[in-house]
């Protein structure tokens, strides 16, 4: 069975912006119940900013991959070589 | 946002006397938590790489490990932010004229209760358990003429301190009503 790398990847695009959605979701109610005040706003910078560090660590790592690799599962399978 | 000079139906002349959230060893009790989940994934490659080191030669594993990695800890920070938020916008505020609860269930839920001081007939204070009498935490239970529930300040630092503080107010209030009335009755014999 062969399939593209690339296919993990857009499922883990798909999660990031899931991700992203529920991120803001977030931001959205610390911002608008939180009191307005400097814990509020430095809790939210620290919550973002690893967020960004997270995302950009993990990007770094990523970007090494090569990404069109053609990955062959099971290849006993797919050449029919199961020896029973 | 929320501001202290600017409380949900301010009355006149309402001050806040006090704004109370969980204690901070609930927040503690989470930080550690989530910290125990950061280590895991670490735990578990350590294992794997001692028990069977040949499993990351697939062409697959490396991809796999960085995706999987860096999702788990995407999402392990955003349960902690949540798990913040739910902390954070958990508060009590006690001014001089109400008591007001405002409780963030989750996301897309939130309730804003408020109680009258003059309506406040008993307040109960409870220390139960080993941390919480280590750590001074405990509950506060607010009772008011006409409701069968109870206003429930969970999990609060110095409870006692909270339940004197109430029944002070309390007691400044009936005060004040029992002025006034003497007030009224003069003016109406005069």
């Amino acid at each position: 069975m062969t399939f593209s790398l690339s296919i993990l990847f857009y499922i883990y695009l798909g999660f990031l912006v899931v991700w992203f959605g529920l991120f803001m979701v977030a931001l959205y109610h610390m911002l608008k119940f939180g009191f307005k005040n400097f814990m509020t706003l430095l809790s939210t910078f620290i919550f973002a900013g690893v967020a960004v560090l997270l995302i950009m660590a993990s990007s770094a790592f990523i970007s090494q991959i090569d990404w069109s690799l053609e990955i062959t599962l099971f290849s006993a399978v797919a050449n029919n070589n199961i020896g029973f | 946002m929320l501001s202290k000079y600017n409380l949900p139906n301010q009355l006149p002349n309402e001050k806040i006397v006090k704004i109370i959230r969980r204690d901070l060893f609930i927040l503690f009790i989470k930080i550690v938590f989530f910290l125990f989940l950061f280590v895991v994934p670490l735990i578990f490659f350590f294992l794997l790489l001692s028990g069977s080191p040949g499993l990351l030669g697939h062409e697959l594993a490396y991809p796999m490990i960085i995706l999987g990695t860096s999702a788990y800890y995407l999402f392990i920070w955003l349960f902690f932010f949540f798990s913040f938020i739910d902390y954070y916008l958990d508060v009590w505020i006690i001014t001089s004229e109400r008591i007001i609860d405002i409780q963030q269930h989750g996301f897309f839920s939130r309730v804003i209760a408020e109680n009258k001081i003059f309506r406040i007939q008993d307040v109960t204070s409870e220390v139960n358990g080993f941390f919480p009498t280590i750590m001074a935490y405990g509950d506060v239970y607010v009772q008011t003429a006409g409701t069968k529930e109870r206003f429930l300040f969970n999990q609060i630092p110095n409870p006692n301190q909270v339940r004197d503080t109430i029944i002070k107010l309390v007691e400044r209030k009936k005060q004040e009503a029992r002025a006034e009335e003497k007030e009224e009755r003069m003016e109406k014999v005069v």
